[in-house]
């Protein structure tokens, strides 16, 4: 495997600002943020599978839409293929488009409804210029179908998305999204609204793609036996910031940060002699309005102790390559070094 | 036996053809017993669900067999007689119930409308003691009671919904994917939660779900339902250690987890049948890589494997190769 880094994140941040009523913008209140994406640094390097997995409102969707620019960051650095793509124009960022593609969750909503299968895939080309004739955009039209495993290719050519079934549908947006030869792919919960049947064909056909076309992918994902079985990295996002990042056995095998460790031990493994006590966290996951001081994860934290209420801790290495951001089990690991 | 069905049909007229999505459904549960009922899409599991309530929506009907709770055949019941069986002996909550909620009423409130909708001779006042009483046996700080659905997270609205679905003691609990919007954390609170309610009142339940890890970790026997049929029931240990139907050794095969290698198998190709026009047969011998002639003429019927409940329905239950890979 080489190790040239297709894309470097580094300190991303990602404000929105809280809708503020009238009455407080004509008084001139100050406006509130709400931090999405806070401080996030990784890197991915070509033909790997890097995965952010987390529940709800942590921010995932946000960082993969500000990666692709579809969302202006507001602070840090996006180098896409060794080129700073922060600051990119418009005009200039459209250049870049057709490398970086994106798979959407919805497979329902995601498809023009009157548009024909073929239209919906050939329009990408039209808008990128990229094919010089009719003949030629038949051709890759036809291709990219077979490559995403819509065979017989007539069978879709003139459907409709309401005629196609959800996995159908799913593998049209892959399509769409494979058709310009992009480099890279954000695929957002593509699989979290089909059936596992139908899910277990999907991922492999993502699979196989990387290993013909050398793809990379950021994938997103709330569901951590998915990232296990499909991803080579895999960071675990807490309220905007990622608590753990390490290669993705390593991370699901032993996890560091106290938050990775209860989320894995409520997935249902379906494995019953190997029981893993679960640890049901109390309450719920902080409003991003009002984040936690210190530590985001110590009220709901069982192993936090008073500096956890105070200080921030930052990422640490404690094996190589797997990173975790906890002054407790940072204090653990001095301890059995020192020894 | 607390509950006990026969060869429920449930179809579905639609314009001019009829879909049978619930066809001889056979299959009985003991008080305080939790069976969970799995399949994809369109199988047919919230249809069974709906028409033990007898809620079935439009174009939808029962056509055949029984459902039995404690010696009473509930197909068979007026309207009226039928009113007083929901909510005092079964209920259910349903998939996306947390978005059910009036959201002008506070919940307190909108439990006890629910108590006094089904038990007329309650005052106000008694049906609201009710309802605070519930709050905190189902994890909601009383203080909660009086918060409007939007000031809630959607697991605390699951587990008012859960609270509603208790207010009049039922024997039995139909739980439609009531965590299939949720997060896994939140999931596993409301989980924990059931499984007290069910220890704490002896309570039966059925909880329906596509999730067949969720439904490992929470039930005690498992049904597995494909294309309107249950293709094979037994207890958890039985169906996951020993499954003997093909759909399910694949399904099985489908999901991603911990202890297995990491590998995804795509085992099972194409769609389930529609319901419309179903093969000819066993409704799997389309996708069935070790079909017989035998299996596409006629369905296979659901029979006995062992002597503890574990029953199939496939003519090649006792083949024993790897069927997929």
């Amino acid at each position: 495997m080489n190790n040239e880094a297709v894309l470097e994140v580094r300190h991303l941040k990602k404000y929105f600002v809280k809708s503020a009523g009238i009455l407080s913008t004509l008084l001139r209140e100050q406006r509130k943020y709400v931090a999405a994406v806070e401080d996030v640094s990784f890197s991915i390097n070509k033909g790997e599978i890097f995965c952010v997995a987390g529940e709800s409102g942590c921010g995932k969707t946000t960082l993969g839409k500000t990666i692709l620019k579809l969302l202006q960051p507001d602070d840090g650095q996006i180098i896409f293929q060794g080129q700073d793509i922060t600051r990119l124009e418009r005009d200039n960022m459209r250049m870049l488009r057709p490398k970086v593609q994106m798979i959407f969750q919805d497979p329902y909503e995601s498809l023009d409804p009157r548009a024909r299968i073929y239209d919906s895939i050939a329009e990408p080309l039209m808008v990128n210029h990229l094919v010089k004739d009719e003949n030629e955009k038949h051709n890759k039209v036809i291709q990219t179908l077979q490559l995403a495993g819509l065979t017989p290719v007539e069978n879709y050519l003139y459907k409709y998305p309401h005629n196609l079934s959800g996995g159908e549908r799913q593998r049209v947006g892959i399509a769409t999204a494979l058709v310009l030869d992009p480099e890279f792919i954000v695929a957002d919960e593509p699989t979290s609204m089909l059936d596992v049947s139908v899910q277990a064909n999907l991922l492999n056909l993502l699979r196989k793609l990387r290993r013909e076309k050398n793809l990379t992918y950021l994938f997103i994902t709330h569901d951590l036996s998915v990232a296990y079985a499909f991803s080579d990295w895999l960071a675990i996002m807490y309220l905007g910031k990622f608590v753990e990042v390490g290669p993705t056995a390593e991370v699901i095998m032993s996890p560091i940060h106290p938050y990775t460790k209860a989320l894995i031990s409520v997935v249902p493994g379906i494995n019953l002699s190997k029981n893993i006590k679960p640890i049901v966290l109390p309450g719920e996951t902080p409003n991003p309005e009002n984040v936690p001081a210190g530590c985001r994860f110590h009220p709901r934290c069982y192993c936090k102790e008073e500096r956890c209420t105070k200080e921030e801790p930052i990422m640490t290495e404690f094996t190589p390559h797997h990173y975790a951001a906890c002054f407790v089990l940072e204090k653990m690991k001095l301890k059995e070094n020192g020894k | 036996m607390l509950f006990d069905i026969k060869d429920l049909q449930v179809e579905y007229t639609v314009r001019d053809s009829v879909a049978r999505a619930v066809n001889k459904v056979t299959l009985n549960l003991a008080g305080g017993e939790s069976l969970g009922l799995a399949g994809e899409s369109g199988c047919g599991k919230t249809t069974l669900g709906n028409a033990i309530l007898r809620i079935l929506p439009e174009g939808g009907q029962i056509r055949g067999g029984s459902i039995n709770l404690n010696g009473v055949d509930l197909v068979k019941l007026s309207e009226e007689k039928m009113r007083q069986v929901r909510w005092k002996e079964i209920s259910m909550v349903f998939q996306g119930a947390m978005n059910s909620f009036d959201p002008t009423m506070n919940i307190e409130n909108q439990i006890a409308e629910a108590i006094l909708i089904h038990q007329r001779d309650t005052s106000k006042e008694t049906a609201l003691e009710r309802a605070r009483e519930l709050l905190p046996l189902c994890g909601i700080n009383p203080l909660l009671g009086k918060s409007y659905p939007h000031e809630l997270s959607g697991g605390m609205k699951q587990r008012g919904c859960i609270a509603m679905a208790l207010a009049l003691q039922p024997k039995l609990l139909i739980a439609d994917e009531i965590t299939t919007a949720l997060d896994v954390m939140t999931q596993a609170q409301i989980f924990t939660l059931l499984r007290d309610m069910k220890r704490k009142f002896n309570l039966s339940m059925i909880v329906i779900s596509h999730d067949l890890a969720v439904l490992a970790k929470n039930c005690d026997r498992l049904a597995i339902m494909y294309a309107g049929h249950i293709v094979e029931i037994g207890t958890i240990q039985d169906i996951f250690d020993h499954p003997r139907h093909p759909y399910v050794k694949g399904l099985l095969f489908c999901i991603p987890n911990f202890a297995g290698g990491r590998e995804i198998i795509p085992a099972i190709k194409g769609a389930p049948p529609s319901l419309l026009a179903p093969p000819q047969g066993c409704p799997f011998h389309p996708r069935c890589p070790i079909a017989i002639p035998k299996c596409k003429t006629a369905a296979p019927q659901l029979l006995p494997v062992n002597t503890n409940n574990h029953s199939v329905a496939c003519y090649r239950k006792d083949y024993k190769d790897v069927i997929w890979k």
